[in-house]
């Protein structure tokens, strides 16, 4: 049973244990629909820790985390076809031609004719001449473009995307925050970890700040923003 | 003197004992076998240590499931000190067949089905050992550890199996005869006292490991704690 | 279920259709162990006959070891085994998938190498070949089957290709046994052979079904 008014990602008290490092201290944060939240902080601070249990890689948690309402303990199978996650990986395979990797997540994913799905996925970001080509012999800044095409092939309502602005020349950054801007504007819910604020300020609808395992800071854009960015910029600092 | 201590000392006073009464009969009340002689003797250290190997390895299985099915660390503690022990134990047998076989064959090794079963158990538990050193991550080392204590120990009478229908099939010299069957009543007695000692052994080896690592586990704790306070 | 094991078979089919890398690596390093027996000893020679089947069982546990690295490699490489485990697939299809392209590419190492064995051993194969087939698909579905497991479990670790072949051989030891000894028999050697039999359809049922139910706690992070 999905409740539509609920938030796309909603963590409640979430702490994260490795070993005797504790990586997240009872961090609670959500993510509605239509909107970006970004997540930033320094090394170390538990940011790809938090995406990895909203995304459910990262099964065992103290606290809950319910996607689109649904408990992620008690999801099933179905329940993770809404997520997207995009990553400094490709999650490409490498030695399969690009035309063939979308097939392979089209098929995965069922999402009806594959082929059909592929080719126009690879049309939109502009892929289409090199549907051949493996992906081995693909630039950077087209590898970059397929690995976020694989990422948005299933229509998630909720993406992920762990420091991805990290290794983008600049008009990969304008892509990715075109997409995410526009992805947004339809009624996707994003959340995004990064440490370069301006990229980070440029995409947000509101900002939290992570620091050792928990939340330090929380804002909306606005007039408070430029007082954020002074005192994250001090953060920064100290490290 | 704390009732603790006294309490912790019981096991290690009982090692001494049993293992002082059982090398006493082994030497000075088991009678000496006519065909083999003296050699015969350490048939009463290598079964036993063989029997526990054994055990070391069930305990390993035990605790490997009970990990996953609980992701609780005590478990992946007494996994790893099983297969630690077992891996001991199992070498003191490998050990102990070729000193037995080389006066008695002339060879040091017949790949005889227990001792050729022994090896084979020596290797996947050695290979467990080897995981849990490749792996740096102290929750996914637990894990993959307990996968391959599972699939090792289903794997045991597989390879008891396919061994000793191999040793029918080709047979070679057999190493320590049957155990307990057909033995002289002393010899019997003396044989169950060192089961007896040898799994007194194994528990106390045990549990040492166990408790090392449960010690280290706390000053880590403790060390993350105060890193943590002064930051 | 089936779709998603279908569709990684597929997926795993066309990678090495197009690189060809796990069995031509496997092949080049089985005839490489064959000639290097012959070395040890004169494969003409009636002895070497007996013997063959076990030199055949030894080369092909090798080479398939190589070939079983790969199997997860691909999937570390580029982060790919996150994505499978995102999508919204029964995690036990990956397992299903993988096995089974392994199980094709353990048989077609098997196929390539028997007419190079069958020159270098002067062994006449005849009309046992259809137990011979069979004795390679039951041999290749049980190396396959821990095999596929402990290639996710290799992958994950610091050595991965020295810890493949230490933590697998020792545990395919029965199958490689009743390979060899139902491979002996299928080449005339007057052996009691239902027992091999036996055990080897036991093997294959047991590790298997064993193998797919922890498959999946080697995936998570």
């Amino acid at each position: 049973m999905r409740d539509g008014s609920s938030p796309a990602l909603s963590c409640d008290r979430i702490t994260k244990r490795f070993g005797h490092l504790t990586a997240l201290r009872s961090v609670s944060l959500s993510v509605s629909p239509g909107e970006c939240v970004v997540l930033f902080g320094r090394n170390g601070a538990g940011k790809s820790t938090l995406l990895g249990t909203a995304s459910g890689l990262i099964r065992s948690y103290e606290g809950t985390i319910s996607r689109f309402g649904v408990d992620a303990r008690s999801a099933d199978d179905e329940d993770r076809r809404h997520i997207g996650l995009v990553s400094h990986e490709s999650f490409l395979y490498e030695d399969l031609t690009a035309l063939d990797n979308l097939r392979f997540y089209a098929r995965l994913y069922q999402l009806g004719d594959a082929g059909a799905v592929a080719s126009e996925m690879l049309d939109r970001f502009g892929l289409s001449a090199k549907s051949a080509a493996t992906v081995r012999e693909l630039s950077r800044g087209m590898k970059q473009r397929l690995s976020l095409a694989r990422a948005l092939l299933h229509q998630p309502r909720l993406l992920l995307l762990d420091e991805p602005f990290t290794g983008l020349d600049e008009p990969a950054c304008e892509m990715l925050s075109d997409l995410l801007r526009s992805f947004v504007d339809d009624g996707g819910a994003a959340l995004v970890t990064t440490h370069d604020i301006d990229r980070g300020f440029g995409v947000a609808d509101r900002l939290v700040v992570l620091d050792g395992g928990s939340v330090v800071h929380e804002a909306g854009t606005g007039e408070g923003a430029a007082a954020f960015r002074e005192t994250y910029r001090r953060l920064l600092a100290e490290s | 003197m704390d009732t603790r201590g006294m309490r912790r000392g019981i096991l290690p006073a009982l090692v001494i004992v049993a293992l002082a009464v059982a090398m006493g009969m082994v030497f000075f009340y088991a009678p000496v076998e006519s065909e083999q002689g003296i050699v015969q003797k350490i048939f009463y250290v290598h079964v036993p240590l063989a029997w526990n190997a054994f055990l070391a390895f069930f305990l390993v299985f035990y605790h490997s499931f009970r990990y996953l099915t609980t992701r609780a660390r005590k478990h992946d503690i007494r996994a790893h000190a099983a297969a630690g022990v077992g891996v001991f134990f199992t070498t003191l047998v490998l050990i102990t067949g070729p000193i037995w076989a080389k006066p008695i064959w002339g060879i040091w090794w017949t790949w005889d089905a227990r001792l050729t079963l022994t090896l084979v158990l020596w290797l996947i538990y050695v290979a467990y050992l080897m995981l849990r050193h490749y792996v740096d991550n102290p929750e996914k080392r637990a894990t993959l550890a307990a996968v391959v204590g599972i699939i090792g120990f289903i794997d045991v009478p597989l390879v008891y199996f396919a061994i000793r229908w191999w040793r029918t099939q080709h047979p070679q010299p057999v190493i320590a005869g049957g155990e307990g069957s057909g033995l002289d009543p002393r010899m019997a007695a003396t044989f169950w006292t060192c089961i007896v000692a040898f799994t007194l052994i194994f528990m106390w080896l045990y549990r040492s490991r166990v408790e090392v690592q449960e010690l280290e586990d706390d000053c880590a704790a403790l060390g993350g704690a105060a890193r943590e306070g002064s930051a | 279920m089936l779709r998603a094991a279908l569709t990684i078979l597929w997926k795993d089919l066309k990678i090495e259709i197009r690189t060809k890398e796990a069995i031509s690596a496997a092949f080049v390093f089985c005839v490489l162990t064959l000639v290097i027996f012959n070395f040890a000893l004169d494969t003409n020679a009636e002895e070497a006959r007996r013997l063959a089947a076990g030199f055949f069982w030894v080369a092909f546990a090798f080479s398939g070891v190589l070939a079983l690295n790969r199997s997860f490699a691909i999937e570390k490489e580029s982060g790919c085994a996150r994505a499978l485990m995102l999508a919204p697939i029964d995690r036990g299809a990956i397992y299903v998938g993988k096995f089974a392209a392994n199980v094709i590419f353990m048989f077609l190492i098997e196929l390539l190498v028997l007419p190079l064995f069958m020159i270098f051993f002067d062994v006449q194969v005849g009309s046992s070949i259809g137990w011979l087939l069979l004795i390679f698909f039951l041999g290749a579905v049980g190396f396959s089957s821990v095999g596929t497991l402990f290639s996710a479990v290799a992958a994950n670790t610091r050595m991965r290709e020295l810890l493949l072949p230490i933590l697998l051989l020792p545990v395919t030891i029965p199958a490689l046994i009743a390979s060899v000894e139902a491979t002996s028999w299928a080449l005339g050697a007057p052996i009691e052979v239902s027992f091999w039999f036996k055990l080897l359809v036991v093997y294959d049922v047991v590790f298997v079904t064993a193998c797919f139910l922890v498959f999946e706690f080697v995936l998570e992070e």
